[in-house]
């Protein structure tokens, strides 16, 4: 799992029926600091979260166990939502 | 003795190189050493991570440098900050001892506080 920034949104008409109502999101890896780590990636969107959130992410087979279909083909899905940066509590 | 079990692993395997895989991406990682650094809070989230704590962990090598590589892990134990743990990045067993139960969208859990690191002297391993 790993902190992430929702930096954008991906639209696609033609996908895997059970991708369907699916909000594909950007999102882009955080360190401790809040700066960017590693390359932006595609998750499939389990919390109901936005462009500009603070987000953490899970990643595998596991990405697919939010929704109901466990056959959903993901490998990185937005399962929650962080309140603000300020809850992000280091040291 | 699961920290000495792990670097027995570790040592036997000719190709890992430590310090490389700490700079790497978590990605492929089944069992790792890190440092607790905080915590998260999120109140909208998946309903298995109620009643659990998120933390902020770094990856960190077995002579204790950190490896720049933050993740996010649940803690099984009651880890915290400052505590060098051992994190599971294998969702079957860490949603399971995280949870109670299988089937979480969980990937990483923290199993274990490390006491102490029993290392090989020199560059032998």
């Amino acid at each position: 799992m790993q902190l992430a920034r929702v930096i954008g949104t991906v639209v696609a008409t033609v996908k895997n029926d059970s991708l369907q109502n699916r909000k594909l999101l950007v999102v882009q890896s955080l360190n401790k600091d809040l700066e960017p780590q590693g390359k932006p990636l595609v998750a499939v969107d389990a919390a109901g979260a936005g462009v500009g959130e603070l987000v953490f992410w899970c990643r595998g087979k596991e990405a697919s166990f939010p929704f109901k279909r466990e056959d959903t083909p993901t490998d990185c899905t937005i399962i929650g939502i962080v309140d603000s940066d300020s809850h992000v509590c280091c040291g | 003795m699961l920290c000495t079990w792990y670097f027995d692993v570790q040592t036997q395997g000719a190709s890992l190189n430590l310090h490389d895989k700490a700079q790497a991406q978590s990605t492929g990682f089944k069992m790792i050493l890190a440092k607790v650094l905080g915590n998260v809070v999120a109140t909208q989230k998946n309903h298995r991570y109620e009643n659990a704590r998120v933390m902020v962990c770094e990856q960190i090598t077995p002579e204790g440098e950190s490896g720049g590589n933050t993740i996010l892990a649940l803690d099984s134990v009651d880890a915290g900050v400052g505590d060098t743990v051992l994190i599971v990045q294998e969702g079957w067993g860490a949603s399971t001892a995280a949870t109670g139960k299988v089937g979480a969208a969980i990937d990483s859990a923290i199993v274990g506080v490390v006491d102490r690191i029993d290392l090989l002297e020199g560059n032998s391993r």
